[in-house]
């Protein structure tokens, strides 16, 4: 057995490590996605006051600092047993549109982007953000533009836009003015026209000569995990919705997440598996997988009814009559993720019409309490839950953070198996074909950089062979 | 087009990375919080702390019409050198083949560092890392003592050197 290492995967946030297992024919045997994973958050959170973790949380991970805020701040609201003020509720969500419109932007064109745009088989060092530069240099300009209008939506709501300190418990520590808003108004009427031109310019220039490939490589069957509110797509507030792959599906309130995910362990992984505990066992196998569900953009586009807003209601429509629901292919995330960037620059744009945007009715006066609290969010890559506990101080005395990729962690290895089965046959392999296995784990924008960097080349650099005895051949560093 | 405002008369960008969780990873955001703290920093001077969004601050220079004088990273790394010891890595010096020995958070920030001097996006490019101690592989906040000691001494320099 010959095994092919492939790391670290470029253009996702942090670090993978992809070993793929071939059988002595040289055909695909098994395969295995390792992710780094945040360590020891809930140790450190205990003994800290309940809103110091909300201003804390954002520095786990400077992809999704918003979703951590926000899910945190809910926790805690959840933990005073308040309903925050509807105006400190709906600048949260408008800030969150903002932040979601800059993350998917970013992943579509500048992540994702290069594998479409240039094309899959093209040569890696072109296969990127530069390679878009030179093929459609306006194209970049604008997404650079939009991703700056986005970022300071967030900034004028909430004054920081990377690490934001803003939300509390009990809702939301500024208010905003009426300038502010305004100047939202504008950039977020850029915003939408840029967000019709993306879906419509895939849906003309790249979804269609990879529609072969997007239909019929690396599709897995799975259930979906994504937040609903009303039956409707829901990216803020809520209930979970857990659908199985054969779309039944039950609404559950995020707090009792435990009735309805059970984790998994393997041997030789860091990163848990959470999966649907009402299955009552795991399996990766690819064809006959159990318990096994999906978040993210394609998750919450396939859980939820209906999109209260016109355009992405129609999208949404356009996107069933193709591919049914729940639809499969891994590949089509990345039309989930446009279909949701037409949503989020529509929700932004009500809810920055609403005159409560401006009110002073934003933030409730609370006593430190002894509670329990779950909050969740749909971060842009997938379903964020936060629980605490704290005592009659305040002060936080458990705590648990289950993240997006997690929950994605064994879509992700199912996919990548999918993908290798399906691409690499008698031992022939090419970096087109390797590309398309990383593209299987880019579809799902896994953020691995809840981590520190440390610069590690020795581990990150390692690149191990393995026969079919077992035995370690080579190790290329 | 330019990307903002913000932007308009910056001529330097200072841009400390790193996750203040793990320890000395901590280096660069405590850098820029101690210039902010103890300097008078002029409007033609943008101080960063970027934590672990570095790359998309980088693409955005990259994508943009900005043209600046002067970039400055500050990061750590580990070269196995003295803790606390302050390196300048030369981005031509940086072979291709070891990227990722030397990755500056999520690939390919080094990537990315090269295209800006090759787009003519800065005067100069310059990372400024410091030589951390053994990191921590659960969630730990704070600096150790020979990198804690190194902030001032690396703000100091930076200062005198580039933003004065």
């Amino acid at each position: 057995m010959k095994t092919i290492t492939i790391e670290p995967v470029t253009r996702i946030e942090g670090h993978a490590k992809i070993q793929i297992m071939l059988d002595e024919s040289g055909n695909f045997n098994d395969a295995r996605v390792k992710v780094v994973e945040l360590r020891g958050f809930e140790k450190f959170a205990i003994g800290r006051p309940i809103e110091e973790i909300i201003r804390i949380v954002p520095r786990i991970c400077g992809v999704c600092p918003w979703a951590h805020h926000l899910a945190s701040a809910k926790a805690a609201d959840a933990v005073f047993g308040v309903d925050i003020p509807s105006p400190a509720k709906k600048i949260r969500e408008l800030a969150y549109m903002g932040h979601m419109l800059h993350s998917h932007i970013l992943h579509f064109f500048m992540l994702a982007g290069g594998d479409f745009v240039v094309g899959p088989d093209a040569d890696f060092e072109r296969r990127n953000v530069f390679g878009i530069i030179e093929k459609a240099p306006d194209i970049a300009k604008a997404v650079v533009r939009n991703r700056w209008l986005a970022q300071m939506i967030t900034q004028k709501l909430g004054g920081k836009a990377i690490h934001p300190d803003v939300a509390v418990p009990g809702g939301w520590a500024k208010q905003i003015t009426p300038e502010e808003r305004d100047e939202c108004k504008k950039m977020l009427n850029e915003l939408y026209d840029f967000a019709l031109f993306s879906i419509d310019y895939a849906k003309k220039n790249i979804f269609p000569q990879y529609l072969d490939f997007v239909s019929n490589v690396s599709v897995i069957k799975t259930g979906f995990l994504g937040l609903v509110k009303n039956g409707n797509l829901e990216l803020y507030d809520g209930k979970l919705r857990m659908m199985k792959a054969d779309g039944s599906y039950e609404d559950f309130e995020p707090k009792d997440y435990k009735e309805y995910i059970s984790e998994h362990v393997e041997d030789w992984s860091y990163l848990k598996f959470p999966y649907m505990k009402k299955a009552g066992a795991f399996s990766m196998d690819l064809d006959n997988p159990i318990g096994i569900y999906r978040t993210n953009a394609l998750a919450r586009v396939n859980v939820c009814d209906k999109i209260s807003t016109p355009k992405a209601q129609a999208e949404l429509e356009e996107f069933r009559a193709k591919f049914g629901r729940p639809a499969q292919p891994t590949f089509l995330y990345h039309w989930a993720r446009l279909i949701e960037i037409v949503y989020c620059a529509e929700r932004a744009i009500e809810l920055v019409n609403d005159e409560e945007i401006i009110s002073d009715n934003i933030r409730l006066k609370l006593e430190p309490v002894a509670g329990r609290g779950t909050g969740c969010v749909e971060a842009p890559r997938g379903t964020l839950l936060h629980t605490y506990e704290t005592d009659a101080k305040g002060l936080i005395t458990k705590a648990n953070i289950i993240v997006g990729t997690t929950h994605n962690n064994a879509a992700i290895n199912m996919s990548v198996k999918k993908a290798a089965k399906d691409l690499i046959k008698n031992g022939k392999y090419d970096q087109g074909i390797l590309n398309k296995v990383e593209m299987a784990i880019r579809a799902y924008d896994p953020c691995l950089s809840c981590a520190t960097h440390s610069l590690n080349g020795k581990i990150f650099c390692e690149i191990t062979l393995i026969n079919h005895l077992g035995e370690v051949i080579d190790v290329i560093k | 087009m330019n990307i903002g405002k913000e932007f308009s008369n910056v001529e330097k960008i200072v841009i400390g990375v790193g996750n203040i969780l793990f320890g000395d990873d901590g280096f660069g955001p405590k850098v820029i919080e101690y210039l902010k703290s103890n300097y008078d920093i002029k409007e033609n001077v943008l101080l960063i702390d970027a934590g672990t969004a570095v790359r998309e601050i980088l693409f955005d220079i990259l994508l943009s019409d900005i043209r600046l004088k002067e970039i400055l990273l500050i990061d750590s790394v580990d070269l196995r050198r003295k803790p606390g010891e302050i390196l300048e890595l030369k981005i031509p010096d940086i072979p291709l083949d070891n990227i990722d020995r030397y990755e500056l958070h999520n690939a390919p920030s080094t990537n990315l560092l090269r295209e800006l001097l090759l787009k003519n996006k800065a005067d100069s490019v310059k990372i400024f890392a410091c030589q951390v101690g053994k990191l921590p592989e659960e969630i730990k906040i704070g600096l150790s003592r020979e990198v804690e000691e190194a902030v001032p001494i690396l703000s100091d320099s930076i200062y005198k050197s580039f933003l004065s």
